[in-house]
């Protein structure tokens, strides 16, 4: 019945936007935005009905046996919708529409709408052809499903790929304006201005998605800690880097009319980059530790995709390219500032995309297998972040047009970032460390000077700084972090004591041992006691078999003292002996506090407007 | 191989049926490539999940005196994760579109 209603939706979506494009749905419905509206609200309704066939395990369609369990919680079993490529796909579909409908509120323009709704149409056909989410299988009694799998039951997995996919999505806003704009040759300050908002909401999500993706990757075993320049944590990154110099470069555009076409061309790779990834991962052309079930078909039908958008982005381009020399501003202004912000975004963002796909050219071409890890970027991207970090702390307060005044304080601060640096290396002896507080030593100086100064100090104002101020206290505490953590391997045997002394002087206890049933696992779990003499911390790391696989997944466990943390797993339970694997993770909090910080700075300018 | 002793090195391939074994507080198996190429693996830490034998690894570290050290084992993750008897069933109904 619903695999039924699923296809019929989709065949009277298809058949409305055919309708609409060849204008005969004018015939019937004489509002365009009213029909834009109901087409919207059509292409909603797939994801809609998967999501309720899941709530109620509809074992009539293969894709909830393949992907959820009857006695799996209510909870995951909704949210197993995307966990198939099928669903997320249709999420795909649902989030250009959503946003299709938001923007309809806003912007009446036919043309721009027929634009996100051929896109739309795309991804429709897209999983339709090459793997339909409604295909029907026959009712069977015994089919209880095959479960999602075990290491996705997780809270994130419910918040995560939505708030990404948002942000990837929210980029068809500023692609099909830009599109617009440059097809049309209308460079009005509301477009920009619209272009700016959906933007920001993009980078919102966008943010807090990777910052969730990062969380969710340091909480699990094995998914290499909170960064690991995996194929699929870097094809986020690349359109985020790129969304954040447009937010930089439309600011220009608007304040000061220059960057026009720099900002609207921007804006046509930012969704590109958005699609670009999902096709890289999806295709399973690229080797990474998340892998996806692999069809030709599949990518054949991404690369289409792609290669309209591309083809659409690079006629745009060569028609704008002979009218780029027209800005013209200051050597030393605002403006050219943050030109320089661009190119530096623009180049992280290259040297992310090319060591990503380096690998598969290379495999291709060359015939021969490189792996391009963390050394490649650590000095590529970390050699433009340092002047870029630089630049942030005097930037900001250099004046629109042409900046007159010199800045008396800028060569007091370079010394004093340089004299607390040399202390930290004393204090701490690592390079690395004092090499980071070195760079973000005049962001923090003068963080705390410009609040004393008379810089008008709105909404606005607040938000930037607090943008600027987080990106400093993130890149301490991932430094401090990464360069001074350290672990310790326990082992305690049966029949000997029950304490091991740390490395820090404190002593880890072992308690009992716990074996307790849940709906659909087991868990076993070891309380582990870590004592200073006066107080104790504990910690519950375990090991949940899971049905109906049988699969055993180990679950972490951790416990804050203050910005750091304890991390513990078992690494073997056996009758004569426990293994617990204990990592100590300095300021690991301070990491994730700085990345709520920065979320919260984009929302503060995005709801300064209202 | 005795130009790769020392280096920061990354080997992917599968671990070696029967040889996974937890020996003095350390993790022990043997992990071979497509050329049936195999190189002993110590690994101190907790294994990740989904590591088992047969299964895909990746794992990175220092090769010395011909045993590979690792720091860091990666076990892969599939969004189309199913267990190998479910997998049966569904190829004996025809049902199954999978590989």
């Amino acid at each position: 019945m619903i695999s039924l209603f699923g296809n019929g939706i989709v065949y009277v979506s298809l058949i409305l936007t055919v309708l609409f494009y060849v204008k005969l749905l004018k015939k019937l419905i004489p509002s365009e935005v009213l029909s834009l509206r109901i087409i919207y609200f059509i292409n909603l309704l797939p994801f809609i009905l998967l999501i309720y066939a899941f709530s109620i395990s509809d074992f009539t369609l293969l894709n909830v046996i393949e992907n959820s369990y009857i006695d799996d919680p209510l909870f995951y079993k909704v949210t197993s919708a995307w966990g198939s490529h099928e669903g997320s796909i249709l999420l795909w579909v649902f989030l250009i529409n959503l946003f299709g409908i938001f923007f309809l509120n806003k912007n009446h323009t036919v043309e721009i709408h027929k634009n996100i709704i051929f896109i739309s149409t795309l991804f429709l056909l897209y999983v339709m052809i090459s793997s339909n989410p409604f295909t029907y299988i026959e009712a069977n009694e015994e089919i209880l499903g095959l479960g999602l799998n075990p290491i996705l039951q997780h809270f994130l997995f419910v918040i995560h790929p939505p708030t990404l996919f948002l942000g990837y999505i929210g980029l068809i806003i500023p692609f099909v304006l830009s599109a617009h704009m440059l097809i049309k040759k209308d460079f009005s300050e509301k477009l920009f201005e619209e272009m700016l908002i959906w933007s920001k909401i993009s980078w919102f999500f966008l943010t807090a998605g990777i910052v969730l993706g990062s969380y969710w990757a340091y909480s699990e075993l094995g998914w290499g800690g909170w960064w690991f320049w995996d194929p699929v944590e870097n094809i986020s990154l690349i359109p985020w880097l790129l969304n954040t110099a447009l937010i930089h470069s439309l600011k220009v555009s608007i304040k000061s009319n220059q960057l026009k076409l720099w900002s609207l061309n921007l804006g046509l790779y930012c969704f590109i980059a958005s699609v670009f990834g999902t096709f890289l991962v999806r295709s399973n052309l690229i080797v990474s530790v998340h892998s996806f079930a692999t069809d030709p078909l599949r990518g054949l039908f991404l690369i289409i995709i792609i290669g309209y958008l591309l083809a659409m982005t690079v006629r745009l381009n060569i028609k704008s390219i002979s009218n780029f020399n027209e800005d013209s501003f200051d050597l030393f202004s605002k403006e050219s500032f943050l030109l320089l912000n661009n190119i530096f975004f623009i180049c992280s963002a290259l040297v992310v995309f090319i060591g990503t796909v380096y690998p598969l050219f290379s495999e291709m071409i060359l015939e021969t297998s490189v792996s391009v890890g963390a050394p490649y970027y650590n000095f590529a991207f970390n050699l433009l972040l340092a002047p870029l970090i630089l630049f942030m702390a005097f930037a900001p307060q250099i004046s629109w047009g042409k900046h007159e005044k010199k800045d008396k304080q800028l060569p007091y601060i370079l010394v004093l970032s340089l004299v607390i640096s040399l202390l930290s290396f004393y204090l701490f002896e690592n390079f690395y460390f004092a090499l980071s507080v070195f760079i973000t030593g005049p962001l923090f100086i003068k963080s705390i000077l410009v609040l004393n100064t008379n810089v008008k100090k709105n909404l606005n104002f607040y938000s930037q700084w607090l943008a600027h101020l987080s990106i400093g206290v993130f890149i301490i505490a991932a430094v401090y972090t990464e360069q001074f953590d350290y672990e310790e391997n326990l082992l305690f045997e049966k029949n000997s004591s029950n304490e091991i002394a740390l490395q820090n002087n404190k002593i880890a206890i072992i308690k009992n041992i716990k074996d307790e049933s849940f709906q659909n696992y087991q868990r076993i779990s070891v309380d582990l006691l870590i004592s200073d003499g006066q107080q104790n911390r504990q910690l519950s790391p375990s090991k949940n078999i899971y049905q109906p696989s049988g699969q055993v997944t180990n679950e972490v466990n951790t416990t804050n003292v203050l910005f750091s943390q304890y991390y513990a797993t078992i690494s073997t339970i056996e009758s004569d002996q426990v293994g617990i694997n204990l990592v100590y993770k300095p300021f690991i909090n301070l990491l994730w506090l700085s990345s709520i910080m920065l979320i919260f700075s984009i929302f503060l300018s995005i709801v300064k407007r209202k | 191989m005795n130009e790769l002793e020392n280096k920061y090195l990354r080997v992917g391939g599968l671990v070696k049926e029967n040889s996974l074994k937890f020996i003095d507080g350390s993790w022990v198996f043997e992990v071979i490539d497509q050329n049936k190429n195999s190189i002993n693996v110590v690994f101190s830490k907790t294994l990740p999940n989904l590591v088992e034998e047969k299964k895909g690894i990746i794992v990175e570290g220092k090769l010395v005196n011909n045993t590979f050290i690792a720091e860091i084992v990666l076990a892969k993750h599939d969004e189309n994760y199913m267990p190998q008897s479910a997998i049966d069933k569904l190829k004996e109904e025809g049902k199954w579109r999978g590989d």
